[in-house]
């Protein structure tokens, strides 16, 4: 097996130039996606900013005045119209709205500016900003109508927008927000009458404490570990598919049937193919994880024991991958079409690199799809490398371990089945 | 032209599996990817014992009046085995009348996920608060609804003319991003022909013949690209007939754009193999070059996302990109041709610049 292990490994160095671009790829990737995507992310990090106009067209004092007028016309005593009347001049809608935008959390990514109609949609057509909020003629009194009268359909606030985008639904969903909760006080407080409304809105209430469970000892995984891992395992994929492209070149080249004639046994050089593939995979995993560690400060601190288990896992990754190109090799020897061989390598990749993760994001799957996905040697790689991170204990790492030893035997032992005997090849 | 087309044909009618493979596996995954969308994010709850009291299963009640998540009650160890593997954002564990997330990677979701939580728990305590027996809470509760129905205070979003905002359909958005991605790698398969028939020979007896140099790549290309419009089309017309998406009416339109994106994204493969000398180099990195695509075009995320100006440099000379702009334009807002030239022409820009200096790399490495 040494000497096809050395020829196979030759093969590979003398093409460095592809092994740059199989090294330097994955780290321009990773460097993109971790400094574009996780700031979006990770807390929110880059901002949106949003700048929306506000148009008042609606006078409180007119619409106090109405409400009163209304008030007169309707038929009830003349005391609970004054306690009415004390009531609207208490309830004070349009505040509520400058107090939502001047919210220290609220201003950091909406930026509002008064504006009359004309203006303000003149610049919503010239996109110098982004929505138009329109507080219409009749607010106030609408709003009056309804909280205290129970009459009419209740105020509308109008926000206009050319069109549906990211930051029209952020301010949407923020203004939403903020109605239906003055909706559900004013719910409790005509439901409960004053007494309840008075207890409801007082400070005894409980607040649940809620936000992120954080356990000693566990870590949450940053994106830019997420995506280092999940790139430097896809590409370890790709040897493989490496090989197997090098495997039809030398099947073009007739170098399998010379290799047969000098008395050499098929098995040894499917062996040669596998260990090399080894090789060269676990130097490539060695040499992204250690350049994305050193480059974006990755895992600083780990001790030891935490290395040697992402050794383990990466070498039994490397096994496995090393046992597809086994595979790969076997099917382009037993198949006459190379291309469907070759076809078929580059589909088996893509198939394992979509459901395990490692080219989509794994919240579009179904769960079932999950599930298989979790099974393949990259999807197992992964998960396994996350739970690592977060510090489960080394049981964990058991079985997916042997699992891969497991995928290993079973996809050799395929290949070789495969694999054409002598004198048949 | 019309030979080397036939002879790609005639050899894709004699072995036809691998071709049906591809298109087949590339529809199976627009499918499974576009198609699984339209649901609510789905978040396992657990209670503090293991399996949910009964007040606890009260709050799973509350908690599922949501139009965007659905809670399910899940087993402790495996709500919280997925959050650790990191096949599923995040889990609730529901304390009484409190609740905590599990979650281990951080993302957008444990936030959008921890506002609603709190919101619907504020909610509830304080009415509990307003109450003193249950039975009164129970009463609270409904005329609470009942007071909801039909609410003082409301926000009506509008276009500026007044008429209704269309909504931005982000399942057809994903829908024409798979499609558009996964016809990128058939068309990639379908144009490493070229190299391959380079490599073996069967180019320089071409180049004898009295086909001339243009008529090759033209008969190539235009199989290619037929090949990628082919599975688009495909997958469109299944969605349209068989699950019945709405891809709004101008479907010449639609077809116009598929056209433009296939020819471009097959002289973006052509500039790849003219970099890329040997067919086994291409097999390697084609692969892992067009999934970056629609993750640097944003395909995965509402419009509006990506801010970083880099990213978005990149994104603008993504075929993928401007071609799904331009669908969902017309799909989704009815954009007519005046509408559409800038994505067009963008598509034609790439296209030919792509054609140009990928053949003139193919031509140097011959010579």
């Amino acid at each position: 097996m040494g000497i096809f292990f050395k020829k196979d490994f030759l093969v590979y160095w003398r093409d460095r130039k592809e092994m740059m671009v199989a090294f330097l790829l994955p780290i321009a990737l990773i460097l993109v996606l971790g400094f574009t995507l996780p700031n979006w992310a990770e807390d929110g990090g880059e901002p949106l900013e949003i700048k929306a106009a506000l148009v008042v067209a609606d006078s409180r004092e007119d619409g106090i005045v109405k409400f009163k007028t209304g008030l007169e016309a309707s038929p009830i005593s003349d005391e609970e119209k004054k306690a009415l009347a004390e009531q609207a001049e208490a309830i004070r809608p349009e505040e509520r709205l400058t107090e939502l935008f001047a919210d220290e959390k609220v201003r950091s990514f909406l930026e509002v500016v008064a504006l009359d109609e004309r203006s303000a949609l003149r610049q919503l057509e010239d996109g110098q900003v982004d929505a138009v909020l329109t507080v219409p003629e009749g607010y106030t009194a609408a709003a009056l109508d309804m909280l205290l009268l129970n009459k009419g359909d209740g105020a509308a606030l109008m926000l206009a927008a050319e069109e549906e985008s990211l930051k029209v639904n952020v301010l949407r969903s923020v203004l939403n927000g903020w109605l239906s909760d003055m909706n559900h006080e004013a719910a409790i407080w005509s439901a409960g009458g004053d007494d309840g409304g008075d207890r409801a809105g007082s400070e005894t209430a409980g607040r649940p404490v809620g936000g992120i469970e954080r356990i000693e000892g566990v870590e949450l995984v940053g994106s830019f570990q997420y995506y280092s891992l999940a790139i430097s395992i896809f590409f370890a994929l790709s040897v493989a598919t490496t090989t197997a492209s090098k495997a039809v070149a030398e099947k073009r080249e007739q170098v399998f049937r010379r290799l047969l004639l000098a008395g050499a046994r098929p098995y040894r050089y499917l062996s040669g193919k596998a260990a090399s593939t080894f090789v060269m995979c676990m130097l490539q995993m060695t040499a992204l994880i250690a350049a994305s560690h050193f480059l974006f400060r990755l895992f600083p601190g780990k001790p030891f024991a935490f290395w040697a288990g992402m050794a383990a896992v990466v070498f039994m990754l490397c096994l496995a991958v090393a046992g597809l190109s086994a595979v790969y090799t076997a099917l382009l020897f037993r198949m006459d079409n190379a291309d469907a061989a070759s076809g078929i390598s580059f589909i088996l990749m893509f198939v394992f690199g979509m459901i395990g993760g490692s080219l989509v994001p794994l919240n579009f799957l179904p769960d079932w799809v999950k599930e298989i996905g979790g099974w393949t040697p990259n999807g197992l790689a992964l998960t396994s490398l996350i739970q690592w991170i977060q510090g489960s204990p080394v049981s964990d790492l058991r079985m997916p371990l042997v699992y891969q030893g497991l995928f290993f035997a079973a996809v050799m032992a395929a290949s070789l089945l495969i694999f054409p005997r002598r004198g048949r090849g | 032209m019309f030979p080397i087309f036939l002879s790609q044909w005639m050899k894709e009618k004699r072995n036809p599996v691998l071709l049906l493979l591809f298109v087949g596996l590339s529809i199976m995954a627009t499918l499974l990817f576009g198609g699984s969308m339209n649901g609510k994010m789905r978040i396992d709850v657990f209670g503090e014992a293991g399996a949910l009291s009964k007040s606890e299963a009260a709050w799973l009640g509350l908690l599922n009046r949501s139009e965007s998540f659905v809670f399910r009650p899940e087993d402790e160890q495996t709500a919280r085995k997925k959050v650790r593997e990191g096949r599923a954002d995040l889990a609730v564990k529901l304390t009484g009348d409190d609740y905590r997330i599990v979650a281990s990677v951080e993302g957008p979701n444990v936030g959008l996920a921890d506002q609603y939580l709190r919101t619907v728990y504020e909610r509830e305590l304080r009415l509990r608060a307003a109450a003193e027996t249950p039975e009164e809470a129970e009463r609270l509760r409904e005329s609470i609804a009942a007071f909801l129905e039909r609410p003082p205070f409301s926000l009506l979003t509008t276009a500026p003319d007044g008429s209704e905002l269309t909504r931005y359909n982000m399942s057809l958005q994903l829908l024409f991003g798979f499609a558009l991605f996964l016809a990128m790698l058939t068309m990639g398969f379908k144009i490493n022909a070229i190299t391959k028939d380079k490599t073996s020979g069967m180019w320089n007896r071409l180049i004898l013949s009295p086909v001339r140099k243009t008529e090759m790549y033209a008969g190539y290309l235009l199989y290619g690209t037929l090949i990628g419009i082919v599975q688009i089309v495909l997958v469109l017309l299944v969605f349209r007939f068989v699950f019945g998406v709405d891809l709004g009416n101008r479907y010449d339109l639609l077809l116009l754009i598929v056209v433009l994106y296939a020819a471009s994204s097959v002289a973006m493969c052509i500039l790849l193999a003219g970099v890329l000398r040997t067919p086994e180099q291409f097999m390697m990195l084609f692969p892992a070059i067009v999934p970056l695509m629609p993750l640097v075009s944003g395909a995965y995320m509402p419009p509006g996302t990506i801010t970083n100006e880099i990213l978005l440099g990149v994104s603008e000379a993504v075929p993928l990109s401007h071609a799904m702009k331009a669908l969902t334009d017309v799909a989704i807002y009815g954009a007519g041709f005046a509408d559409l030239w800038i994505p067009i022409a963008k598509l034609l820009l790439i296209g030919v610049l792509c054609m140009g200096i990928g053949i003139n790399l193919m031509e140097r490495r011959t010579a």
